[in-house]
This record gives C-alpha cells, structure tokens and sequence, in this order.
C-alpha cells in the first residue's frame, strides 16, 4: 500500500463502541470523526473514562466499532476478519502501552523481534534490524537482558523499539509516560519527536496537557466525544 | 510464526517449571513405561521361545496320552486313558500313507552308575534308529542305535554330554559300561552337547533301545509316537486319528481318547499368554494416559490462565489465532513428550531390572521408542486442544487488561 503525502491515513467516521452489561449500556464512543494525515502527530486528550483507549484500540484494529466506518490508508477495515485485523496490526501498527506490555521472560532481543516473527521473516534479518532499532534508542548494549532487569524507562524504550521495528504506517501510545518519573517521560518525549521528525504518524492517547502538547495537534475527548 | 519459534517456547516453558511438567506428566510416564516394559520383555520373550520351539521341529507330531496343553480337570481325564503302545505306533507306520517315519519313544528318570560314580535323576530314554533325526539331536562319537539293536534288544546306550562330564573323567566311555537302574549297558555312542530347551538339560540323558527299555522297566507306562509326515501335517494327524480311533474303538462323535501335540499347540498357548500380556498392558496403559491427558489438560489451562497478558501481548502485536493454539498445542505436546522420554527410559529400566532377576530376556525395539514418543506426542495435542482454543479465542483487549 503506498500512500501520498497529505492523504489521509486515518478516516474514521460516526465512530460508536457500544458496551452492554446487562441490560445496561455504556457508550464508551459517541459518534467520532477523526482524521490523521499521513506524518502527522496527534494527541487525544481526555480524562480518565472519556473514551481514549477504547478509540485507540479501535484505531489500532484491536477492536472494532458497533457502528461507523474506519478507513486505514485507504481500506475499510471496518468489516475484515480477526484473522485480516491480526495481520494488519503485524505489519502496519505499532503499539506502546502504559505498562510497556513486554514479555518478561524473554529478552529484550526476542521481545523486539516478536512482531517480526510472527510476520515470518527470517532469523537473520529479524537479528539484524531488531538490534539496529535498538541501537536508536540507546539499548544497543542491553539486548541480551531481560525486562526485569531494566528501568521503566528503558523498559518503554523497548517497547517503542518493538514498535517501530515493523515500520509501521501508525504508531499509537496509550499513557506512555505514565508510569514514568517526569525526567523519563521527557525522555521519551523526546525519542517520540525524533521518530516524527523521521516521517513516522503518531497518535498519543493523555490526560495530561505537557504530555498532549509535544504533537502537532491535540484532539480533545469527553464523554467519548470528540469536540 | 515458525515451528521453530513454538518448539523453542515450549521448552522454555517445560523449563520454567521443571518440577510442575514432570508431576503433570506422570500419568504419561507411567502409561509409555509400562508400554515400553512390557513391549521389550515380550519381545524379548518372544525371540527366546520361538528359537526354543523351533528345536522341537515345527512339522513333527507327537501322538501321546497327555496333551501339552491342560488345565486342572483334564489331567484326571488323560490320566484315565488307555496306554498308547507300540503296536499302535506300527498300526500308524502300516496303516497312514500321508506318514513318512514313526519313531515311538519312552522316558523315565533313573540313577545311572560308572563305577563308584553316580548320578541321579538321568532322563533314560527308549527309543529307534530315528530318534535323533527327528529330535534333531545326532551322534558325535560312535553310533547310533540300529534296529538289530531294537529287535535284539541289545543292553547298547548312547549317553549325553552331561553324562560324560559326570561319570568319565579321563576315560573314554565308549566301550565301557554303565549301570542304568542296576542294568549294565554297554556305550556305543555319546551325543552331541545340545543345552538347554525351556528349562531343562537336554544333555542329561541316556539313550537305549525301546525294546531294552521294556524289558527293564516292563510297560506300565504309555509311549510316545513321534510321527513325520510326507506332505502336511494337517493330512497325516487325520490319517492318525482315524487309525487310533478304530484300534482303542472310540465311539462315534466322542472324544479322542489320546492327545495328538505339535509345536503349533505350544505357540498358540504361548500366543494367548502374551496377548493376555498385552491386554492387561493396554489397559493400563490407556487409563495412564487418559489421567497423565487431564493433568496436562488442567496444566494447560492453568498455564494459559497465569499467561493471559502474554497472549494479549503477541495478539496486539500481530500474533493470529493459529499463531496462538500452535504456541499452546506444542506446548502441551512437548510436556507430555517430556514425560514420554522419562517413560521411554524408566520402562527400559524396568524391562532391564525384571530381565536381570528372572530368565526373560529383553531387547529394545526401535518401533516401541517412536511408539512411545508417538504416544506421549498424541495425547499432548489431543489433551491441549481445549485449552490452546482457549487461548487462541481470547480477546486481545482483555487479556492486555488482565491482571
Ligand atoms: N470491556 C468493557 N466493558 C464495559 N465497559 C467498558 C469496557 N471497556 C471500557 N469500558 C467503559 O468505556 C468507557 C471508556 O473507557 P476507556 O478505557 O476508553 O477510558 P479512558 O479514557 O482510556 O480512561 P483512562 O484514562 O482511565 O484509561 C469507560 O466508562 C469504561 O468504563
Ligand atoms: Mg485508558
């Protein structure tokens, strides 16, 4: 899929996600329309229930809206299979979590090349681009350590690096420094500028305003509508 | 995602609790243990018996009072029977076309005597000039018996191997005499060295005429008629029976009132002995593996429950579900396979350790360790299947949520 700059990566239009427990219904989304171009970098502030991850996770193809239409460069993703959406989050999503989200018992190495992995590519190049991705975020000398025996920060340095190995179309972070100290958070503010200075698309899910104001754009989110 | 990748993270796994994959898995070991044991005794076995079964010679019959095969009642039956005499056994030879030799024989344990030397409990057999080819068993030095011998009844013996050893230190026997149940016979021959058939020394024995035999021992006890036949076997034993059923007067649609045994008889008893073996074995060892298949089933779900957020982590990351129920599956798999192998080598032990206290060979057959790997292979996946399903539905947004 080859994209033009200026197109819109994202076109997500009359967005719902409806949960039902019960009898009971929450509307976690409300109606969105979002837009993303191709290198942009977006922030989606709200406070905490107004509906972030829930558009994140729809955004990111993990989950899929009860009513609307979402685009991802160009194609309705609205309708595929689990099998199709699996596949598009291997090859053209990557996620950071608040929790980092790696696997403990693996290496920092193996936690890298998982994606790639599960997109069937080799054992040498998997080694090859995972360690050149973890150089660029300064964690060329720790590939052989475990999750556990790193900072936080260097934790979610691993996981951006897991994110970016695939060169993804779309980066989406969900809270990314909020289980940091504000001194790391910057930090990794700071790689996040790098990797959209590089021409990367990226969408920060916050509550908090210095986090939201690094991107380009900030979307504000209540009550699981865009305003 | 590569084979290679889930063979890695499934022994990973098995690594990360060793103790927790080997206690899941014993039922799978003890299942693959007793296949193996039992596999590599009767085996084993199996090679021992048909080589001492084949020394009998496959195609001779023996026509005698007892059968080979009985249970407890039927020996009041044989022992209630007419003596089989040697004018039966010339009534067969006169009478059977489908016949080629008839040798009749008779036995009895004695004390033989050379000298001031003894020995007790010698196999004293009367026999013809045939024996030893039907037994197989020839002369090494000296003669045979003739039938001048026979009809004569010439006081000659050929003597084993056994007897040599036992009674003739540095003197030649052949020539000398030695006293059979206070009897002086005369060594013409000495036997080759034979061993041992099921238990007994075939080496220990005194070979005399039958006519000789008589004579000393009178004829209170019954013979037995070895029979070669020309063509099948099959044929002669009808030609037999019909000749014997008309000379003891046998009833129609009663009863044979003698026991017709071939080596056949001994392998179907044998054959029954070892199915029954198997039997039992089948059935330990599938209830073994059903139970080591639960433990593996509950390890799994425990596994992918404890696992949750790992799933949730490789599915958001692109992991299909297919991706998933294999990661799980060979799991599953390779803690059974681990349980398959301690099984594969305990059950050899086993085999080992009961063939070192008792006579039973055993031998280790390629087919029984890919069986038993097989086995183990095949329980995993079928036993992992649920929970690898398990695993491969989860929705990646809650198992990312789980705590
Ligand atoms: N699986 C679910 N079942 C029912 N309700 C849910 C579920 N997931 C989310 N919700 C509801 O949807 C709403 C939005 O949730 P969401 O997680 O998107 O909020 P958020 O903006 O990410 O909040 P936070 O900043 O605390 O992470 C909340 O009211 C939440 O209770
Ligand atoms: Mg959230």
């Amino acid at each position: 899929m080859v994209v033009k700059k200026n197109m819109n990566l994202i076109e997500a239009k009359d967005i719902t996600r409806t949960y039902k427990i019960g009898t009971v219904e929450i509307h976690a989304l409300r109606s969105v329309n979002l837009n993303v171009r191709q290198g942009e970098y977006v922030s989606v502030m709200g406070h905490s229930g107004s509906g972030k991850s829930t558009l994140m996770h729809i955004l990111g193809c993990l989950d899929t809206p009860t009513s609307g239409k979402y685009r991802l460069k160009g194609m309705d993703v609205t309708s595929l299979s689990e099998e199709r959406l699996a596949t598009i989050r291997n090859r053209e999503i990557g996620f950071i979590f608040q929790t980092f989200n790696l696997l403990s018992r693996a290496s920092v190495l193996h936690n890298v090349e998982l994606p790639l992995i599960y997109r069937g590519l080799p054992s040498k190049e998997r080694k090859r681009k995972s360690i050149s991705v973890l150089e660029n975020v300064g964690l060329g000398d720790r590939i052989n350590h475990h999750p556990n025996q790193l900072s936080g920060g260097e934790r979610q340095r691993v996981a951006i690096a897991r994110a970016i190995v695939i060169n993804p179309s779309l980066i989406l972070a969900d809270e990314p420094t909020g289980n940091l100290d504000s001194k790391t958070g910057e930090e990794i503010l700071t790689l996040f500028d790098e990797i959209y200075r590089e021409g990367n698309t990226l969408i920060v899910v916050t509550h908090e305003r210095y986090v939201a104001k690094r991107a380009e754009r900030i979307v504000h989110i209540k009550d699981g509508s865009i305003r | 995602m590569n084979i290679k990748e889930s063979v890695y993270l499934a022994f990973d796994a098995v690594y990360t609790h060793k103790l927790r994959s080997v206690l899941t898995t014993l039922g799978i070991t003890i299942g693959v243990m007793t296949v193996i044991a039992v596999v590599s005794l009767i085996t084993g076995l199996n090679k021992k018996i048909k080589g001492e079964l084949s020394a009998i010679g496959s195609n001779i019959i023996y026509v005698q009072k007892y059968s080979w095969v009985h249970t407890g009642g039927d020996w009041w039956k044989f022992r209630g029977r007419k003596n089989l005499e040697i004018a039966d056994a010339d009534a067969i030879a006169r009478l059977c076309s489908e016949v080629k030799e008839v040798v009749p024989s008779t036995y009895r344990r004695t004390t033989v005597k050379y000298r001031d030397k003894n020995r007790e409990g010698v196999q004293i057999v009367g026999t013809g000039p045939l024996w030893q080819d039907i037994e197989g068993h020839f002369v090494e030095y000296g003669r045979f018996l003739t039938n001048f011998d026979v009809r004569r009844r010439k006081f000659v013996c050929i003597i084993g191997d056994e007897i040599v050893e036992n009674l003739f230190e540095k003197t030649d026997p052949i020539g000398n005499k030695i006293k059979v149940a206070g009897n002086k016979f005369q060594v013409v021959g000495i036997l080759e060295k034979k061993g041992k058939i099921f238990g007994s020394s075939m080496d220990n024995i005194v070979v005399i005429p039958i006519s000789s035999f008589h004579k000393i021992f009178g004829k209170r006890r019954s013979i037995s008629i070895m029979v070669v036949p020309k063509g099948e076997k099959e044929k002669a034993i009808d030609q037999i029976r019909g000749v014997l059923r008309m000379r003891r007067k046998v009833g129609y649609g009663k009863e044979d009132d003698f026991s017709i045994n071939t080596q056949d008889l001994l392998m179907d008893m044998y054959n029954k002995l070892t199915g029954a073996a198997f039997a039992v074995m089948l059935g330990v060892t599938s209830l073994s593996l059903i139970i080591g298949g639960i433990g593996i089933m509950n390890i799994m779900l425990v596994s992918v429950t404890e696992r949750t957020r790992e799933i949730g982590i490789r599915k958001a990351i692109g992991a299909r579900k297919k991706d998933i129920l294999w990661q799980f599956l060979i799991e599953a798999m390779g803690i059974s396979s681990v349980g398959g192998v301690i099984g594969i080598i305990l059950g050899f032990t086993v085999a080992k350790v009961i063939s070192s206290f008792s006579r039973i060979p055993s031998t280790i057959p390629i087919w029984s360790v890919l069986l038993g790997i097989g086995f183990s292979c095949g329980v995993g996946l079928f036993f992992g299947i649920f929970p690898s399903l398990k695993a491969a539905k989860l929705n990646p947004i809650e198992a990312l949520r789980y705590e």
